[in-house]
């Protein structure tokens, strides 16, 4: 087969979504969000403890379904962050 | 940029260095014992690497059965209950994939079944210069490392600079080869990955390149270098003073949601010399940092395009530890002294299917 059959052949399988052996790398995927002051006071106001940071777990984030829900997992943080 | 090497046509049986990864693979990796029943199922354009093994597995007394992988699902499959390991020698393809995965669930990796991906000469011979159990441990111990620093930095001569916070929610990958949790063991090994949105900086890509589509031109990129540019996870911009390598990675990443970073890996085979100029999983292996893009949804197969950007000489750090610096792992990591860490983690063993 020539170079040239090989990219269009390339290019024929990015198209079709025509992997010739699958990956398998878990779907959620998390972001990290570094609290501002004001968000945390919102947060203690609720919890009456402090956070500075809170990572959100989205899961199959590719379906073609917007995320509408994500798992948060939120950052106890130390005396002095409340300042 | 030249063809795709044809180095599967090479004949084995001349080759001393492949005997001995063939004796590594067949008997340290697939566990392979005297008296036990190996069956070989091979794409039929590596029908010469499968005749090599047959030979080597008969010496040691074992009972080969081999067949081609085109014949049909439910013959493949029901050879598998006549066999104590199965090994699927693949060139660029895997074969009976979802079979295979139907087989063995619900059974506890009776038979044993492993699936070496690009079975070329070069892959048998450079492949498998390490033994399972230091890979092994290797793998644990750096991500015992990354995990304990929850970052890693990459920085290589050729001008990478990337920050990645690790995601301690995200299940971690060690593959060596184990078929485990009703999955076929994957070879060659060997490397660790995980995923995480927190990745940011320039990579310049100058080991190679691979894809589960088929990397259409030379795989290594040594000559013609890419550069990524990455912010929170996504590629947003490509540079490369080859344009067709430079126009075929754009193609790819415009897929919806191609672009964004699904693995960070790090192949963990110092045995392996060199890249391969062929699309092989080997060069994923080579002792170096790479950077996997694209849409991995396992489930289904026509949301799993995948692209690796492999770097060649680079430093990985995580906090004051260098992990691998000129292609030499830090000696603690394979220090055979300490017991192998407890990870709190998700871990799995294997990563292609």
């Amino acid at each position: 087969m020539s170079e040239d059959n090989d990219v269009t052949e390339f290019r024929r399988r990015i198209a079709a979504g025509e992997a010739q052996w699958l990956i398998d790398i878990q779907g959620a995927r998390s972001v990290r969000l570094v609290l501002t002051k004001k968000q945390q006071d919102v947060l203690r106001r609720a919890t009456k403890q402090t956070f500075t940071a809170a990572t959100l777990v989205l899961q199959s984030v590719h379906d073609d379904s917007p995320v509408r829900s994500a798992l948060c997992n939120l950052e106890p943080g130390d005396d002095a962050s409340r300042q | 940029v030249t063809l795709r090497c044809p180095s599967w046509s090479r004949t084995p049986a001349t080759d001393p260095s492949f005997s001995r990864g063939t004796e590594c693979l067949l008997f340290d990796y697939v566990g392979l014992t005297s008296g036990e029943t190996l069956l070989l199922v091979h794409d039929p354009r590596v029908e010469a690497v499968a005749g090599q093994f047959t030979a080597v597995a008969e010496r040691a007394n074992a009972r080969v059965r081999r067949v081609s992988a085109d014949l049909d699902r439910s013959s493949v499959i029901a050879r598998l209950d006549d066999c104590d390991v199965a090994l699927f020698v693949e060139l660029d393809a895997s074969h009976h994939t979802t079979a295979v995965l139907d087989y063995l669930a619900g059974r506890d990796c009776e038979p044993r079944i492993h699936r070496l991906f690009g079975a070329t000469v070069e892959t048998v011979s450079n492949g498998f210069r390490r033994s399972q159990s230091l890979l092994r441990r290797r793998n644990l111990r750096i991500i015992e490392r990354a995990l304990g620093d929850n970052a890693l930095t990459v920085v290589s001569p050729s001008g990478t600079n990337l920050e990645l916070q690790v995601d301690r929610t995200a299940c971690w990958t060690s593959t060596c080869g184990e078929c485990a949790d009703g999955y076929p063991g994957v070879l060659p090994p060997a490397e660790i990955n995980t995923r995480t949105a927190d990745v940011h900086g320039v990579l310049v890509v100058d080991g190679a390149i691979a894809s589960n589509l088929g990397w259409p031109l030379d795989a290594r990129l040594r000559a013609n270098p890419v550069t990524l540019h990455v912010a929170s996870g996504t590629v947003t911009k490509v540079e490369c003073e080859h344009k067709l390598v430079q126009q075929l990675i754009e193609e790819f990443l415009a897929v919806p949601g191609a672009n964004e970073v699904v693995e960070i890996g790090i192949g963990t085979n110092d045995g392996i010399p060199h890249f391969s100029a062929a699309d092989t999983l080997l060069n994923e292996r080579y002792a170096s940092f790479h950077l996997g893009v694209g849409l991995a949804d396992a489930r289904d197969p026509r949301r799993n395009i995948h692209i690796d950007f492999i770097l060649g000489d680079c430093t990985i750090t995580a906090g004051d530890f260098t992990i691998l610096e000129h292609g030499r792992f830090a000696a603690e990591l394979d220090d055979t002294t300490r017991s192998l860490p407890t990870l709190d983690v998700a871990l799995k063993l294997h990563d292609a299917i």
